[in-house]
């Protein structure tokens, strides 16, 4: 059967091999992202998660191996220049600029659009997804709160228009409530066709949203494949708490 | 008294004038690189001898030299930025401790490169941008103090003007504040590095060579200006552009004030003094953010 437009992959990370002063913490490592959904990593602290997204971004360049985006290698592309080719990236520290208005810093995120119509659309989209943040254009960014500061980051994101979003840890020093709200955008972003690559510490959610999951051990795959053939397998819990089968961790419904 | 007061405040505004100019060109440089850069008042010092160097080619508009010089500095900043400072610049910050060697260096082979080509003498330039004096009042205020005093001020204006909206200023901005982010928005770090450590040089450069026509320069005269530099930006607070203007100017009428009431040798204790008691009182500078956030 010929692959559907949904399985078609937007990234691919080929047999890479990545670390940091001759310790690779990647070992041949190959995952792809598909140009549809929300495709997950987890694994315990150490597994090589972030490692994988500095790979696909351009701030940590493998010792082999190759990064394709939509079918073309962009391994030795700079980060700046992978962004243009429509990768966005929210960071797990603050990825805004507190100083600055809100509105500047949606003008920040369209640091490569031209067109200033352009621009106006883009930041009126925003700011009817996130009308909270239409109430505080003028103000710093420094006065929003944690959740109003994720909004501002994934609208900040979105002004380049992108085609594949990268999030580390969007869920960290959110209350459970925000946590849902953030996942609640990220899923209707993910409806209105944006692909999603997601590395999360709060499994229960990811697991919950994800459409393919990778779980990482030692810089190499140990899984992949849905969601809920994750949880019908004693590997979680072996993941996290070493070779115990003894509990299973199910997805939230 | 009080026109003897108003007299000195006005003389004040105009080297104050200066010293904003070359704080706000420090402070920029700082706020995007992280850079303390010992050598900012050497890029003064060379835009003057390029001035120097013009008129003993027997060229006399003082506007050609200027023009000539801030290049000139410009293209040395650039080279520097692009061969000294970006080797040591990693995830969008120079390394503090080489950066601050590596400038202290150029501020001794800069100086000493000069005193080779020139000679120890004291030099000075006939050309000036106006001659003669205006009545402010009853006050007569030379023309070229006050040409200063103008030139300085819409560079400062414009440099903030610039910083604030245009689109390379947001991304100047930008990437002072969160290099990571920046990044992610599409923005070249290194590109803004470059143009940064270039306009703060380019700024230092129009200072030289405002500063000539009322000056002598000599090899050395870089030192004191980086002092003043230094001063300015920890008075205004490290990384606020206004705050450098405003302290540049509040620096340049109390050192001119006080030669009522000291001395005048003494007025050279003015900005240390000035600068000790901010980091005593207010640590943060005037406009300074509160330490603690990036």
């Amino acid at each position: 059967m010929a692959p559907t437009a949904d399985e078609r992959p937007l990234a691919e990370i080929d047999r890479v091999t990545a670390g940091y002063g001759g310790s690779a913490i990647l070992q041949e490592l190959s995952l792809v992202v598909r140009s549809k959904g929300i495709t997950g990593i987890i694994g315990p602290n150490g597994a090589g998660k972030s490692t994988v997204l500095k790979t696909l971004l351009g701030y940590l360049r493998p010792t082999s191996g190759d990064v394709r985006f939509d079918g073309s290698s962009i391994v030795r592309l700079a980060p700046e220049e992978r962004i243009r080719n429509g990768i966005a990236y929210v960071s797990q520290s603050k990825s805004y600029f507190a100083a600055q208005t809100i509105e500047e810093n949606l003008l920040i995120g369209a640091y490569l659009v031209r067109d200033r119509d352009v621009i106006a659309e883009r930041c009126d989209a925003v700011y009817t997804r996130f009308p909270v943040l239409k109430e505080r254009r003028h103000q710093l960014a420094e006065v929003l709160s944690g959740g109003e500061a994720r909004m501002l980051e994934l609208g900040r994101m979105l002004m380049t228009a992108p085609r594949l979003v990268v999030l580390d840890e969007p869920s960290i020093g959110l209350s459970p409530k925000l946590v849902d709200a953030v996942y609640d955008e990220v899923r209707r972003l993910r409806d209105d066709g944006v692909a999603f690559l997601i590395v999360e510490q709060n499994v229960r959610k990811l697991l919950a949203v994800g459409d393919f999951i990778y779980a990482l051990e030692n810089g190499r795959n140990r899984f992949d494949g849905s969601p809920a053939a994750l949880a019908d397998r004693d590997l979680l819990a072996e993941l996290y708490f070493g070779r115990s089968p003894a509990g299973k961790v199910r997805p939230e419904q | 008294m009080i026109s003897e007061i108003l007299y000195f405040v006005i003389l004040g505004l105009m080297t104050g004038s200066l010293y904003s100019l070359l704080g706000l060109g420090m402070n920029v440089i700082f706020g995007v690189l992280r850079l303390v850069n010992i050598s900012h008042g050497d890029m003064l010092t060379v835009g003057a001898y390029v001035g120097v160097a013009l008129a003993l080619a027997g060229l006399r508009s003082p506007w050609i030299s200027m023009a000539v010089g801030v290049g000139a500095v410009a293209i040395l900043g650039l080279l520097i930025a692009r061969i000294l400072i970006s080797p040591i610049t990693t995830q969008g910050r120079v390394d503090e401790q080489r950066g601050m060697v590596i400038t202290l260096g150029l501020s001794l082979v800069l100086p000493n490169l000069i005193l080779e080509i020139f000679g120890p003498d004291y030099q000075r330039v006939p050309g000036k941008f106006m001659s003669g004096s205006v009545m402010i009042g009853a006050l007569p205020v030379d023309k070229q103090r006050l040409a200063i005093f103008i030139g300085s001020i819409l560079l400062a204006g414009g440099l903030m003007l610039f910083l604030r909206l245009t689109r390379l200023g947001r991304a100047i901005r930008a990437v002072g504040e969160n290099p990571e982010a920046a990044q992610a928005s599409g923005i070249s770090v290194r590109r803004i590095h470059l143009l940064t450590f270039t306009l703060g040089a380019a700024l230092a450069g129009a200072a030289g060579a405002l500063v000539m026509p009322v000056t002598y320069a000599f090899p050395a005269m870089g030192l004191g200006y980086t002092l003043y530099s230094i001063s300015v930006v920890i008075i205004g607070g490290l990384g606020s552009v206004r705050g450098a203007l405003i302290a540049g100017l509040m620096l340049g009428v109390a050192e001119s004030l006080s030669v009522l009431w000291v001395a005048s040798g003494y007025n050279a204790l003015v900005a240390p003094v000035l600068m000790l008691l901010t980091l005593i009182l207010r640590p943060q500078g005037l406009f300074g953010q509160k330490p603690g956030r990036v």
